[in-house]
């Protein structure tokens, strides 16, 4: 009846000398690429080339000409061991070294990744929730899951179906709106969902895949290319829906209590430890005014519908 | 493993331990220990019982009260004024509830088989 939550621990930022380390970033002759993508500013500097322009490839309608104020700076260093004298790419996230990866081919997922250990740490704004984001006639919906529940996967089916695309990571609440704040970072799907999304017509380019550690195998596709306007506005959230995956069973959607959906909500968010209070209130209003489903996920159409239907039935009131 | 000082006696009068937010949604809530950066989900029953743990009403009086929500157990008086005991399954289960929301810091158990209403906060939110 009750339950315990594991909090995250919070995490401290960089000290300065960690900062100092990065300004190398400016160094080398180059000009440094800067993005804007929701709220957050970021730059991006390799010594493999191919990661710049594959990120910027992803990324290229939010391109911004200055750094903005406290833009995140990740780095690609490539190393040789002095020892096997292999070669290493060392991935830096405001100087901190965050990844060490050997593959050319691991090094944009685990800038990807980067990328989001620094939003979850140093984003202070946003109320942040680990989940995929989509929208529909202006009624967010929140996918919240931890890693391999499937979330991408039914995200990038919706994104096929119409839905709009606000994040593939994290929910960010605004505390002052409670609305949801688009971070259109590209989506990242595993091998085994490629074949699925792609019968669904999800434009992926899955010769240019690349190697993400546990995970295997994974592609990674802009929004922007499966239609101009993917990218949804802020919007409120309208459904709460918890993914995960049940194999061969067949889908099928049940309703979950606020309380629960709240308590769900906290243990997956990465803003609890520093909102404490005011997050459970920040979460308890949002949620107060969501419809709140559990969903074995499968067939992927059929999962779509299944959250279709939920949304059909709250825009005309039903129970 | 329940606590030590579960709640067992039916003149214990548990009570919400204080600075603990609680969000209540429908009929359930969510706690939220900052002390010790703990949360904790209660559903309809257990919100239920928490809530009228107020270091006023005895086990006894909170298992009427349950009994008598959900109408599963005799309460109150019988014919001849005497006090009946509640149905022995809603107190067993009150007892395991109340011995949880103590193991889980959400109950004192300063007021067991006391009647000391200084310990409470009146308002559960």
């Amino acid at each position: 009846m009750t339950q315990l939550a594991a909090i995250p621990t919070r995490l401290e930022p960089p000290t300065g000398k960690q900062a100092a380390a990065s300004s190398g970033a400016r160094l080398r002759g180059r000009e440094l690429p800067h993005y804007r993508i929701g709220p957050v500013s970021v730059s991006v500097r390799s010594d493999l080339v191919e990661v710049e322009r594959a990120f910027h490839e992803l990324y290229e309608p939010y391109r911004v000409h200055a750094p903005a104020r406290g833009e995140f700076r990740i780095e690609v260093i490539a190393k040789r061991s002095p020892r096997s004298l292999r070669r290493y790419y060392h991935i830096r996230g405001n100087g901190e070294e965050l990844f060490t990866v050997r593959h050319p081919r691991s090094v944009l997922p685990h800038v990807e990744w980067a990328l989001n250990i620094l939003v979850s740490r140093y984003l202070p704004v946003c109320f942040q929730i680990h989940a995929s984001v989509m929208s529909r006639h202006g009624v967010g919906i929140i996918l919240p899951a931890p890693c391999g529940r499937g979330k991408t996967t039914l995200a990038a089916g919706l994104l096929t179906r119409g839905w709009s695309y606000l994040s593939d990571e994290f929910a960010l609440i605004d505390p002052f709106t409670l609305c949801l704040q688009p971070y259109p970072k590209a989506l990242c799907v595993k091998a085994g969902s490629f074949d699925t999304l792609a019968r669904m017509g999800l434009p992926l380019n899955t010769r240019e895949s690349y190697l993400k550690g546990e995970k295997g195998r994974v592609a990674f596709i802009n929004p922007l290319r499966v239609r101009r306007d993917a990218v949804a506005d802020p919007c409120p959230v309208g459904l709460v829906v918890f993914p995960d995956y049940g194999g061969d069973a067949p889908p099928a959607i049940e309703p979950m209590s606020r309380a629960r959906a709240v308590f769900e909500l906290l243990r997956v968010s990465f803003s609890f430890p520093r909102f404490r209070t005011r997050g459970l209130d920040l979460l308890a209003g949002v949620v107060s005014k969501a419809r709140c489903y559990r969903l074995r996920t499968g067939d992927l159409v059929k999962s779509c519908e299944l959250v279709e239907a939920c949304l059909q039935r709250r825009d005309s009131g039903e129970g | 493993m329940l606590s030590q000082c579960a709640i067992t006696r039916l003149n214990d009068v548990p009570c919400r331990r204080d600075g603990l937010r609680c969000r209540p949604l429908d009929d359930e809530a969510v706690l939220y220990d900052p002390a010790h950066h703990t949360l904790h989900y209660l559903n309809q029953t257990a919100y239920f019982i928490w809530a009228r743990c107020d270091g006023r009403r005895r086990v006894q009086d909170i298992a009427d009260a349950v009994a008598a929500a959900y109408e599963t157990g005799c309460e109150g008086q019988d014919s001849g004024g005497q006090e009946r005991a509640p149905d022995p399954r809603v107190l067993g289960d009150v007892r395991r509830t109340l011995a949880e929301l103590a193991d889980n810091g959400l109950i004192d158990s300063g007021c067991l088989d006391t009647h000391d209403a200084t310990c409470c906060n009146s308002d559960p939110s």
